[in-house]
C-alpha cells in the first residue's frame, strides 16, 4: 500500500483532532498511548530549540515517563483547576514514506481558569513524526514549539 | 488594602512578622527601586557563556531598570542601562546578539561597547543650520553604568559606590559553595521564563523555605527526593541576607519519624513511577549534596537538583506582577550522556516542574489572599523561633527571616 502526501496529511489531522480532544477532554490516561512505546515528546519555546538547547517544560522519552506525567498530574501536582481548548491549524506534510510522515501544524491553547478568565496560553507549532501501523497513526516524536519564551504562572497539562 | 506614600514602621516582633502592605503597595515598590536594587546590593546580570565573544551583549533587568550586559574588544566586561542619554528610549531591542556597538533607532545617537558617546547625528546640524550647542560634550552624555563585580563567571552589577566588594558582600561560606559548582566553563540548555502575578518578595521567601518544599510539592516526598529526616543544612552568611538550603539523599532512615508509614497526610509513598529514568543520577559532587537551593540577596537563587544546574533571576513587573527566568546549565565539557540526563531532571523544575510547578500556583494564592485585609494584617514567620542562623535542622524559617532583616537594613524600615 503507498501512501501519499494528501492521504499521509488526513491520517496525521486525525491523529491531531483526537490529540486535541484528548487533552481538552481531560481524558489525560489516553493521552501516552498516542505515542509509540520508545518516543520524545518535548514543549520548549522555538527560541531556545533554535539556538540547540535541549531544556524546555516536559521531556519526555517513553511512553512510561508520559504516563508519569499524567500520574504527577493526577496525584502530587497542586495548582488551581483550568480548561484548555485547543485551535489546531492546517497541517503540512514534510516528508512521508509508506510507513510514516513528518508534518508541522500550527495551534493555539485557551486557558480558562476557575474564576472564568479565558486567555491565550500558548501558540506555536506541532513538529510530528508519526509512524503508521495498520490503521493506527502515532507520534514517535512530537516537538512542541511555543513562540513565545515566557509562560503564564505554570504548565500543568500538556500542550 | 490602603496605599499609602508614607514610609510605616515595621512591626515590634521584627522579622518573625511581615506586614502583607509590603507585597502591595505601590509606594513601597517605588521605594525598593532606589533603596533596594540602586541600593548597596550586587544584582544578577548573567554568566560568563552568554557573552564569550567580543561584542557579545545579553540584556537584563536590575529591578525594573533595563540593562545590558556586554563584554568589550579587550575582554573586559561591562553593564549599563539600556536607556539612551538623549530622551530615553530603549537602545537594544534584541534579548541577546552581538555588536560593534549600540545605536539608537530614534535619532542615531551611538556609544561603545562601553557606554561612552561616540556620536550624536547631525551634531553640528545640516549646512550650518541647528545642531547641538558648541559647547556640548559628549563626554557628559555617556549611558548609566553599573559597577560589574565578576565572580566564577557569574556576573553581578551594582548602582551604588557604597556596594563592598563581592566576596566581603558574600562572606566566606556563600563564597565557597558558589565556588563548587562554578568551577569551570558553563553552558546554557535551556532558558524561558515564568510570569507571575504576585509580588517578587513572595517568590524570594519561597526559595528560601525549606519548610514547604516536601509538604507542598507532593513529588519530592512521594518518591523519596527529599526528606527533613535526610542529612542537610539550612545555612546563611554573617549578615543574613543570603543562604543555601541543602540535602544528601540517601543519608536518612525514617523509622520512628513522621514519615514512617504514611504518617504524613500528604505522602504517596504508594505511587510508583512507569519509568523512573527521570531520576536518574550521577553523583557530581564529591561533598554528596543532592539537592541544593542558593540564595544572594536581593533577587538571584542558584540551584542543584541532582544534575540539574541552573540559575533563576527575578525580575519585578510592579507590585503585583514579575517574571522569574530561568537559565538551565551544563558545563562545556560534558559528555552528551550528561547533557541528556541534566535535560531530563529539568522535568523536575520550572513552569511544569514535578518538584516546582507548585511554587507559582501558591505565591499567587498569597497575593489574593492578603487583598482587602485589616491595614495591619502580617504573616507569621516563626518557624525556628527568630533565630537567623544557620543549623542543622530544616523546619526553619530563618532563611526567611534573613531576606527581611536585609530588606529591612536598606530599606531602612
Ligand atoms: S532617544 Fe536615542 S537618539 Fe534620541
Ligand atoms: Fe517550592
Amino acid at each position: 500500500m503507498s501512501t501519499d502526501k494528501t492521504e499521509a496529511r488526513l491520517r496525521v489531522e486525525d491523529l491531531l483532532r483526537e490529540y486535541a480532544a484528548c487533552i481538552d477532554d481531560g481524558r489525560y490516561e489516553e493521552w501516552p498511548a498516542m505515542f509509540t512505546e520508545e518516543c520524545r515528546y518535548l514543549i520548549i519555546p522555538k527560541e531556545s530549540h533554535e539556538r540547540g538547547y535541549v531544556s524546555g517544560f516536559y521531556l519526555c522519552e517513553s511512553r512510561g515517563m508520559l504516563s508519569d506525567r499524567i500520574l504527577c498530574l493526577r496525584e502530587t501536582a497542586i495548582y488551581e483547576s483550568q480548561q484548555y481548548r485547543h485551535i489546531v491549524g492546517g497541517t503540512r506534510v514534510l516528508e512521508h514514506t509508506d510507513s510514516g510522515c513528518r508534518a508541522e501544524t500550527p495551534f493555539a491553547v485557551i486557558r480558562t481558569t476557575q474564576d472564568g478568565a479565558m486567555a491565550l496560553f500558548a501558540a506555536g507549532k506541532y513538529v510530528d513524526e508519526v509512524i503508521f501501523e495498520g490503521e493506527r497513526a502515532l507520534f514517535r516524536e512530537k516537538l512542541v514549539l511555543t513562540d513565545s519564551t515566557r509562560i503564564d504562572i505554570l504548565i500543568a497539562a500538556p500542550l | 488594602m490602603p496605599k499609602s506614600s508614607t514610609v510605616f514602621t515595621w512591626p515590634e516582633q521584627g522579622v518573625t512578622r511581615v506586614p502583607y502592605r509590603v507585597y502591595d503597595d505601590p509606594a513601597i515598590f517605588e521605594r525598593e527601586q532606589s533603596l533596594l536594587f540602586r541600593g548597596p546590593t550586587w544584582n544578577y546580570l548573567g554568566l560568563d557563556c552568554e557573552i564569550p565573544g567580543a561584542g557579545d551583549y545579553k540584556l537584563n533587568f536590575v529591578g525594573a531598570t533595563p540593562v545590558i550586559l556586554c563584554r568589550d574588544e579587550n575582554g573586559e566586561v561591562h553593564a549599563m542601562v539600556n536607556r539612551c542619554a538623549h530622551r530615553g528610549s530603549l537602545l537594544c531591542i534584541e534579548k541577546q546578539g552581538n555588536r560593534e556597538q549600540f545605536s539608537c533607532v530614534y535619532h542615531n545617537w551611538s556609544y561603545n561597547l562601553r557606554g561612552d558617546l561616540t556620536s550624536v547625528a547631525f551634531k553640528r546640524g545640516v549646512r550650518g543650520k541647528g545642531g547641538m550647542p558648541a559647547d556640548f560634550d559628549n563626554a557628559k552624555h555617556g549611558l548609566e553604568r553599573l559597577r560589574v563585580a565578576s565572580f566564577n563567571g557569574i556576573h553581578f552589577g551594582t548602582f551604588s559606590a557604597a556596594t563592598p566588594p563581592i566576596e566581603q558582600y558574600l562572606g566566606p561560606v556563600m563564597s565557597a559553595y558558589l565556588k563548587r559548582a562554578y568551577n569551570r566553563p558553563m553552558k546554557v540548555i535551556g532558558a524561558h521564563s515564568q510570569y507571575l502575578k504576585n509580588n517578587w518578595k513572595l517568590v524570594m521567601e519561597n526559595v528560601r523555605d525549606p519548610y514547604h518544599a516536601s509538604i507542598l510539592h507532593l513529588f519530592f516526598g512521594s518518591f523519596g527526593l527529599s526528606r527533613q529526616t535526610m542529612k542537610g543544612e539550612a545555612l546563611l552568611d554573617d549578615s543574613g541576607w543570603h543562604h543555601i538550603v541543602y540535602t544528601k539523599r540517601g543519608t536518612d532512615d525514617i523509622r520512628g519519624s513522621e514519615y514512617e508509614g504514611n504518617k504524613l497526610p500528604n505522602m504517596k509513598s504508594h505511587l510508583k513511577l512507569n519509568d523512573p529514568k527521570i531520576l536518574e543520577e550521577w553523583p557530581e559532587f564529591p561533598d554528596g549534596i543532592t539537592n541544593m537551593v542558593q540564595t544572594v540577596f536581593p533577587a538571584v537563587t542558584f540551584q542543584q537538583i541532582s544534575n540539574c544546574l541552573g540559575v533563576r533571576h527575578i525580575v519585578p513587573r510592579g507590585p503585583h506582577e514579575c517574571e522569574w527566568f530561568w537559565t538551565l546549565l551544563g558545563y562545556e565539557d560534558d559528555e552528551p550522556w550528561q547533557t541528556k540526563i541534566r535535560a531530563r531532571q529539568a522535568n523536575l523544575i520550572g513552569p511544569a516542574g514535578f518538584i516546582s510547578l507548585e511554587d507559582g500556583a501558591v505565591t499567587n494564592f498569597v497575593q489574593r489572599g492578603i487583598q482587602g485585609g485589616k491595614p495591619d494584617a502580617m504573616a507569621v514567620v516563626e518557624l525556628g523561633g527568630s533565630s537567623i542562623a544557620s543549623g542543622e535542622d530544616r523546619v526553619t524559617e530563618a532563611p526567611i527571616r534573613g531576606f527581611w532583616k536585609g530588606y529591612r537594613e536598606v530599606m531602612g524600615i
